[in-house]
C-alpha cells in the first residue's frame, strides 16, 4: 500500500513537473479566477445581454431584460459562468491536443509508458488535473466575490448553476481527450476539438432546436431559463421545469462519462 | 527474481495492415548480453514494443523475466530499462532533474549524479536536455534505462548517433554493468562490429522470423565457409592468376588492398599460402597477411542471403 502511495506521489510529481510545467497550471488557475470574479462584480453594473443574430430588439425588450437583471442576482453567477464555459470550449481542445496528441506524436507518451506507469493512469491523471483546475478556479472565482459582497444568493441555486459548469467542462475535457487519442496528431486534434466545440456551441445557441438538446450541449442555458423565467432575448420561451435542468446536467455528465470511458478503451488498445 | 531465461516468445504474430512484422517468432533470450540482428524491417523494434507492452501481438505468447506480458506489464516494466531508437525526453528539464523523476518512478534510491557520471555526462548534469547533442541524448538514454536498477535492459540501436569513442565507451559500460551487477542486455543494432564485441549470444531475424539463434562464437564458426581474406598490394592481379588454381571456388575483391578467396572443402590455409606465395613472387605482389574470415558481418550476410 505504501509502495503504491509512493508510486502515485512520484507520478504526480513527475506529471506536474514534466507535463504541466510551471507556470502553465498556475496561470490558467489565476486566469479563470480573475475572469469569473470580474464577471460577478461587473454583472451588477453592466448587464450583459445575449441577443440572437437576426432578432429585432425593441427598446421595451431591453428595458425589460435590464429590469430582470437588476431584480435577479442569479445573472451575477450565470453570466460569468457563460463566459467561462465559452473559454473552456476554446482552450480545452488546445490544451489536451498538446498534452496528449502532441505527446503521442513526438513519442514522449511512448517514453513515459515504458516506465512503470499504466497508460490509463497517465490519461486519467491528466484529465483530473485539467478538470479539477477548471472546477476549482471557477468555484473560487464565483463564490469569493459573492461572499465579500455579502450577497450570497440561494446556495441551492448556486450549486445547480455550478453543476452545469462542472458537467459541461467534464464533457468538453473528455471529448477533447477522445479526439486527441483517436487522431494522435496535434494538428488534427486541435481541428477536431475546436470543430466539436463550435458545433456544440452553435447547437446550444440554435433557437429552433429542441431546448433539451440545447441543454444537453450546454446545460447552463436551461438552468438560466429555469431560474429567470425568460432567459434570453430571442431565446427559448417554453416553460422549463427543474427536472429539465437536472436531466440536462445528468445527460451531459453521462455523455461525458461515456466519452471518457471510450477514450480509455482506445488508449488501452492503442499501438504506441 | 528473474529466471535464467530473460525473454521467451512463442509464435508471436504482429501484422500492420497487410504487412506481417512478426511471423510466428519464437525466441529465447538467456541472461547475459544478447544481440538481435536483422536487416531494416526485420521486426526487431516491433518485438521490443511488444515486450514493453506498447503494442499487443495478434497471436502468440511472450514472457519477460518470467512474467507474461498480457497479465503483468507493470511488473515487467519495473524489472526492465528501455532505450528506444531515436529517444526523446522533455527538453525543458535538466538531465539530473529528469533522472531523479525516473528513479522515483521505479522506487529506486539511485543517485542521478552517479549514473550521469557513469555514461560520461557528469559535466552536463544541470544543462537542459534541449541543449544536448544527439550523442549526449543517447548517453542520457542509457542512464535513464539503468537508473531503476533493472534486471534486463532493452537497447534499440544504442550506439547510433555516437562517434567512435562514444560507441566504445557505451559498449564498455554495457560489459562492465553485466559483469558487476549481472544486468542482462538485449541489444538490437545494425552495427554488427559493436554486437560482435559485447554479445555472448545472438539471434538473426528476417521478415519477422528467427532464422538462427545461439552462442555467437558457435554461429560465426559454423556458418563461415572456408573463406580467407588476403591483404596485399595488388588484389586485381592476384585474382586474375589465382582463380583458375585447383581448390579455388570463388574470389572477389573485398577492398582496395584485400581479396576474398573461398577454398574447396579439404583445402587448408597452408595450401592457399603456397599458391599465393608462388604467384606473388612471380608477379611481384607484396602480401601482408592471409587470415580465415570469421566476422559476424560475414556470417550475417551469408545467413541472411541464404535464409539459412
Amino acid at each position: 500500500m505504501t509502495t503504491k502511495l509512493q508510486r502515485m506521489k512520484s507520478l504526480v510529481k513527475f506529471e506536474l513537473d514534466v507535463s504541466f510545467k510551471f507556470p502553465l497550471l498556475e496561470m490558467l488557475f489565476i486566469f479563470f479566477i480573475v475572469i469569473t470574479t470580474v464577471g460577478v462584480y461587473g454583472q451588477s453594473r453592466t448587464p450583459a445581454l445575449f441577443i440572437f443574430p437576426g432578432y429585432d430588439v425593441s427598446e421595451s425588450d431591453v428595458e425589460w431584460v435590464i429590469q430582470i437583471i437588476e431584480e435577479i442576482d442569479i445573472l451575477r453567477v450565470s453570466a460569468p459562468l457563460n463566459i467561462i464555459t465559452l473559454i473552456v470550449y476554446c482552450i480545452t481542445p488546445l490544451l489536451m491536443s498538446f498534452q496528449i496528441a502532441y505527446n503521442i506524436e513526438v513519442n514522449l507518451f511512448k517514453r513515459y509508458i515504458s516506465y512503470p506507469i499504466g497508460r490509463r493512469t497517465l490519461i486519467v491523471f491528466r484529465f483530473i488535473v485539467i478538470w479539477f483546475l477548471f472546477c476549482a478556479s471557477t468555484t473560487i472565482g464565483i463564490i469569493t466575490p459573492l461572499f465579500f459582497m455579502g450577497d450570497l444568493i440561494n446556495l441551492g441555486v448556486i450549486i445547480v448553476l455550478l453543476s452545469t459548469f462542472y458537467s459541461t467542462s467534464f464533457f468538453v475535457v473528455s471529448a477533447s481527450i477522445l479526439i486527441a487519442v483517436a487522431t494522435r496528431k496535434f494538428s488534427y486534434s486541435v481541428l477536431g476539438g475546436l470543430g466539436l466545440s463550435s458545433v456544440l456551441l452553435i447547437v446550444s445557441y440554435f433557437s429552433s432546436q429542441s431546448y433539451l438538446i440545447r441543454g444537453i450541449c450546454n446545460p447552463i442555458f436551461l438552468a438560466l431559463g429555469f431560474f429567470t423565467g425568460v432567459p434570453f432575448i430571442g431565446g427559448f420561451f417554453g416553460d422549463i421545469l427543474v427536472t429539465d435542468v437536472l436531466y440536462s446536467i445528468f445527460f451531459n455528465l453521462a455523455l461525458g462519462i461515456c466519452v471518457f470511458i471510450i477514450s480509455l478503451l482506445i488508449v488501452e488498445r492503442m499501438d504506441v | 527474481m528473474c529466471n535464467e531465461i530473460m525473454v521467451s516468445t512463442k509464435d508471436l504474430v504482429k501484422r500492420f495492415n497487410n504487412i506481417t512484422a512478426l511471423d510466428k517468432l519464437s525466441l529465447e533470450v538467456p541472461s547475459g548480453i544478447f544481440g538481435l540482428i536483422g536487416p531494416n524491417g526485420a521486426g526487431k523494434t516491433t518485438l521490443f514494443r511488444i515486450l514493453i507492452g506498447l503494442i499487443s501481438p495478434d497471436a502468440g505468447t511472450a514472457y519477460v523475466c518470467g512474467q507474461n506480458i498480457d497479465a503483468h506489464l507493470l511488473e515487467i516494466r519495473q524489472l526492465i530499462g528501455v532505450l528506444h531508437e531515436r529517444p526523446v525526453y522533455p527538453k525543458s528539464l535538466s538531465a539530473k532533474h529528469y533522472l531523479q523523476h525516473v528513479a522515483n518512478l521505479y522506487g529506486s534510491s539511485s543517485s542521478p549524479d552517479e549514473y550521469l557520471a557513469l555514461v560520461g555526462l557528469s559535466e552536463s548534469v544541470d544543462r537542459k536536455i534541449g541543449s544536448y547533442s544527439a550523442g549526449m541524448i543517447q548517453r542520457l538514454g542509457l542512464a535513464q534505462a539503468l537508473i531503476g536498477k533493472p534486471k534486463l535492459v532493452l537497447l534499440d540501436e544504442p550506439t547510433s548517433n555516437l562517434d567512435v569513442i562514444g560507441r566504445e565507451a557505451i559498449l564498455n559500460l554495457v560489459v562492465d554493468l553485466h559483469q558487476k551487477y549481472k544486468t542482462s542486455f538485449l541489444i538490437a543494432s545494425h552495427i554488427l562490429s559493436d554486437l560482435e564485441k559485447v554479445c555472448t549470444s545472438i539471434a538473426f531475424i528476417k521478415k519477422g522470423k528467427v532464422i538462427k539463434q545461439g552462442d555467437i562464437l558457435d554461429i560465426v564458426w559454423n556458418q563461415m565457409p572456408n573463406e580467407f581474406i588476403i591483404v596485399l598490394s595488388d588484389p586485381t592481379t592476384l585474382q586474375q592468376h589465382i582463380k583458375n588454381e585447383d581448390g579455388i571456388i570463388d574470389t572477389h575483391i573485398a577492398g582496395s588492398r584485400s581479396l576474398l578467396v573461398e577454398l574447396d572443402e579439404g583445402y587448408e590455409v597452408q595450401d592457399l599460402e603456397d599458391i599465393v606465395s608462388l604467384i606473388s613472387s612471380r608477379e611481384n605482389i607484396k602480401v601482408y597477411s592471409i587470415e580465415k574470415q570469421s566476422s559476424l558481418e560475414g556470417t550475417f550476410r551469408r545467413v541472411i542471403e541464404n535464409d539459412y
